[in-house]
């Protein structure tokens, strides 16, 4: 027993001479030598240690002996680790961290375009945004157009970005190209975007300079992301004098995957009998429309989605014949559009990540158009050419098949390579009259792209797409690079180049197709400061236009052309308590040598200044979102284009101006509960004002009468209702726990 | 001699591990003080890092990860640098992360702190309301679930979230207040599993109380 006493005693004097401490202090400072405070010091897997005070100081004991590691971490800093011997003498310190890169702090590459998503922090419009947009009415491509670079072009609903025509901006959805975005279009009548703001969760609007993993728009993209599993399972509903309209979202029980689809039937005529319009609509606008998805969550990081739609569309007006008076001129429009996505991405392996996109789409038109006279019976004889060659059928079919696989390889921190492949088969077929032309192409490219962050200040973007299409038996290499750099105080400087190629329009390759791609130059510097609820940019830009098409004297690729100018972009939503804003001013000074121009003139769809205020408030009290938006625009060109057959040219008749672009729209949402039902009423007005808008005159042939082109009315109002009920019932569950 | 060696082996173990578990509970107790008597976010962030210690050491005990999380969440409600506050709650979610990794994925109470995570989240943006306010109460829902004997402090987070949610959206005022008598009536009743889990809240909560029906 005694024996034990001793070895118990001999124990604890072991333990207590253990007991030595050792003293360790220092300094914490960032790559700036500037103090930092509440950084965690301490010995590994111990308990000693302290925090840094305001100073970047430290002091600490330890009672652990030995070899040890001393760590230093802070929130958004590199960990900093040295190995210690602790033996009791006193130990010092001087440390400096260094800045982790993460998406947050580092600069930001992709600064020319517009990010919009609930993600990323750093965005200018989410999807939100544009569903509370006055002048929007919940059109995807309507919401960009109160961004700087896009022009109002109000007789169209594509997007007109900086100097560049509607079909210069192309829309991609998870990757591949959507051919038909918008709902076919009567003469300088805009139609609608196809898609609901609803489907994505992310938008990308580049006004230019986008990355080398898209092609084939000379101007700007249009990235759309679709979203992922839904939150819940839910069925919705709307209903408006103009549509209605259900929905039906299944998210299956284990939250793996989810089902869904819609049908929907718009029919304008009713609100055409109230609001009257400018033009006869024999066939009010009517359109039939539906789709579906399916999306699966094939593993932890594995995704596969898939989207289809289908749309039917008619609609038929008279307008007066602009060569004589008592004829006029009945249009008619029948067109089916399918639209089917199927994308795919997952993690290969730990760095590499694969997404795939496979896509089909078919267009299918049959236009109409015929001369009548005063009791709209057709008039098909004893016409002069010009009036009869209004007469015409055009029925064309195109089609659309995309396949495209994009390698992501992550390098250290933020830097990383991508590379892939995609191909696009396209049949375009159209019958003009008796007269039928048909083209096929396969058009294959390559890409790949790198993003080197030298530093959390300082990072570059290398790109390089390769492209061919066997129909113009052409290939071209496009090189992009971006260089950012990041200045402090949440601001950055970016310097983009790169070149664009797209292929002539169909209509124009259906009647030739030696001819090379056009070719669009764009260089781009933007400064940008993004604080949490603040961002302001400025850019200026400059674009150069080769090789566009000339249709005279030849059909030809040898227009060209330039844009340059400079953007302003400001958002707000703290400034102004409760309210979220922003302002945008775009100058622009473009001109172009193109299609049957007599020479370099600036194009009918540019203005010169171009500006949008937006302004929006939710009253909490009224359950009532206000939204307002003024868009204004300096006139733009008009011409009158006539060939001179003295002077076998083409020669301008006459041109002017119009006068000022003037829109101020309104909107309101107001949330409510109807029965069990998550409910939502819009109100829309645009054109408050009731401003005259003149988007540019067209000419009789021999040019004596001069028409202002109109839109149909002078405002456009909606009302309408959304519901939607959840199916999980949290709600319910919520209150039943009461 | 043999078996008194093995006695004296198996109790000096013993001893050692008794002697390990009292430091552990002695360090949690004087940090959950220093975590009472913080009220800066750079105290805050002191105690997180005394937490965080803790954990690094501990890999077995989820209290440490969860104590600097709550520190982290406090830190990103007081802190005036909203730019930060992302940061701040990745960071406290990288310690619930660590804390339910030991604890379970069914414990009420971490549950329950990543539910105020979003709802510190939402500071930055009020427009992440639309989207994390139902993530946040879907998680309260689980939280009150994996407890059924009660969770004032889901209970609370519950009244906050449903008192702050537009009745449009299926909150309001009356709602939230039913859902604060309820979670204080559960901590008269609450029984923490051990001294060092959570047992928080309950001042806060009544003086909420008084806020809210003061004037009523």
């Amino acid at each position: 027993m005694k024996r034990l006493t001793l070895i118990v005693a001999i124990l604890g004097a072991s333990l207590t001479l253990l007991a030595q401490t050792t003293t360790l202090t220092g300094t914490v400072l960032d790559q700036r030598k500037r103090p930092i405070s509440g950084a965690s010091v301490s010995i590994k897997d111990s308990y000693d240690g302290t925090s840094t005070d305001s100073l970047g100081q430290f002091r600490f004991t330890s009672t652990e002996t030995g070899n040890h590691t001393l760590t230093i971490t802070y929130t958004g800093y590199k960990a900093w680790e040295q190995p210690v011997s602790l033996t009791g003498a006193a130990l010092s310190f001087s440390v400096q961290l260094k800045e982790d890169q993460n998406e947050l702090t580092a600069v930001v590459i992709t600064a020319g375009s517009f990010e919009a998503s609930d993600i990323k922090r750093a965005t200018a419009l989410k999807p939100l945004d544009i569903v509370t947009t006055a002048s929007a009415n919940a059109d995807v491509a309507a919401a960009m157009r109160t961004l700087p670079g896009t022009q109002q072009v109000g007789e169209s609903a594509e997007l007109f970005v900086r100097g560049g025509e509607g079909f210069e901006t192309r829309q991609f959805i998870d990757g591949t190209t959507v051919p038909n975005p918008f709902f076919g279009q009567a003469p300088n009548i805009a139609s609608r975007g196809r898609f609901s703001p609803f489907l994505f969760k992310g938008t990308v609007f580049s006004t230019g300079g986008y990355s080398a993993l898209y092609g084939q728009a000379l101007s700007s993209a249009l990235i759309l992301e679709s979203i992922d599993l839904p939150e819940r399972s839910a069925a919705s509903a709307s209903l408006s004098p103009i549509f209605a309209s259900g929905q039906y979202q299944h998210l299956a029980k284990n939250k793996k995957s989810s089902w869904g689809g819609s049908a929907g039937y718009t029919f304008l005529g009713p609100y055409f009998k109230v609001i009257s319009q400018r033009p006869d609509y024999f066939q009010a606008p009517q359109i039939f429309s539906s789709d579906a998805n399916f999306r699966i969550k094939t593993s932890a990081t594995g995704m596969l989605k898939f989207f289809g739609s289908y749309a039917n569309q008619q609609l038929g007006l008279r307008n007066p014949d602009i060569d004589q008076a008592q004829l006029k001129n009945a249009f008619s429009l029948n067109n089916d559009n399918i639209y089917t996505n199927l994308a795919y991405r997952e993690r290969l392996a730990n760095r590499l990540k694969l997404q795939a996109g496979l896509s089909y789409a078919l267009n299918r038109d049959n236009i109409q158009q015929a001369v009548q006279d005063g009791e709209n019976k057709p008039v098909t004889s004893g016409l002069p050419w010009y009036v009869a060659a209004k007469n015409f059928g055009i029925n064309s079919r195109s089609t659309l098949v995309q396949a495209r696989g994009v390698l992501e390889y992550k390098l250290t921190g933020l830097s990383g390579i991508k590379a892939g492949a995609e191909y696009w088969y396209s049949k375009d077929k159209s019958t003009f009259n008796q007269l039928t032309a048909q083209i096929t192409d396969h058009y294959s490219s390559v890409f790949a792209e790198a993003d080197v962050y030298l530093s959390n200040r300082l990072a570059g973007r290398a790109g390089l797409r390769a492209e061919h299409s066997s129909l113009l038996n052409a290939t071209n290499l496009a090189p992009r690079a971006s260089l950012a750099y990041k200045l402090g105080g949440g601001a950055q400087v970016t310097a983009d180049y790169g070149v664009f190629y797209q292929k002539p329009q169909s209509q124009f390759l259906l009647l030739q197709q030696d001819l090379p791609q056009m070719r669009a130059d764009h260089y781009i510097l933007t400064y940008q400061k993004i604080g949490v609820n603040q961002v302001f940019r400025a850019q200026l830009f400059h674009k150069g236009y080769k090789q566009l098409l000339k249709t005279w004297p030849d059909t030809s690729a040898t227009g060209n052309g330039y844009a340059r100018g400079f953007e302003l972009f400001w958002r707000d939503k703290i400034s102004l308590k409760n309210f979220d804003y922003w302002i945008t001013y775009s100058y622009l000074d473009t001109k172009r040598d193109y299609l049957n121009f007599p020479y370099s003139m600036q194009p009918n769809f540019a203005a010169n200044h171009t500006a949008n205020l937006v302004v929006k408030r939710f009253f909490t009290k009224l359950k009532t979102q206000f939204n307002i938006n003024y868009q204004f625009a300096t006139g733009r060109p008009y011409y009158n284009l006539a060939f001179s057959s003295t002077e076998q040219k083409w020669t301008v008749r006459d041109e002017g101006k119009t006068i000022a672009f003037n829109n101020l729209s309104v909107s309101m949402n107001y949330i409510t509960n109807i029965g069990k039902a998550f409910g939502v009423i819009v109100f829309s007005m645009n054109n408050v004002l009731n401003s005259k808008q003149v988007f540019g005159y067209n000419y009789s042939f021999d040019g004596s009468n001069k028409v202002a082109v109109v839109p149909p009315a002078n405002r456009f109002v909606f009302l309408g209702i959304f519901l939607s009920w959840g199916t999980d019932r949290t709600q319910d569950a919520i209150n039943n726990n009461l | 001699m043999k078996k008194m060696l093995l006695l004296l082996m198996s109790a000096s173990l013993l001893l050692a591990a008794q002697a390990q578990n009292e430091k552990y509970v002695g360090y949690m107790k004087k940090t959950m003080a220093q975590l009472d008597s913080a009220s800066t976010p750079d105290a805050f962030q002191q105690v997180a890092n005394s937490f965080e210690r803790i954990a690094n050491a501990e890999k077995s005990e989820w209290q440490p990860g969860y104590y600097g999380a709550y520190a982290l969440i406090m830190k990103a409600f007081y802190m005036k640098e909203l730019k930060e506050v992302d940061a701040t709650c990745d960071k406290a979610d990288a310690m619930l992360a660590l804390s339910e990794s030991i604890a379970g994925m069914k414990n009420s109470e971490i549950l329950t702190l990543k539910a105020m995570v979003l709802t510190a989240r939402m500071r930055v943006d009020g427009s992440r309301g639309m989207t994390m306010g139902p993530k946040a109460t879907q998680l309260l829902q689980q939280a009150l679930q994996g407890q059924p004997a009660g969770n004032p402090r889901a209970m609370v987070q519950m009244a906050q979230m449903m008192f702050y949610t537009p009745a449009a959206f299926g909150g309001g005022k009356d709602i939230g207040v039913e859902w604060l008598k309820k979670g204080i009536a559960a901590y008269e009743s609450f029984k923490p599993a051990s001294e060092l889990d959570p047992t928080w809240g309950k001042p806060y909560a009544e003086g909420l109380l008084q806020q809210w029906t003061a004037g009523k």
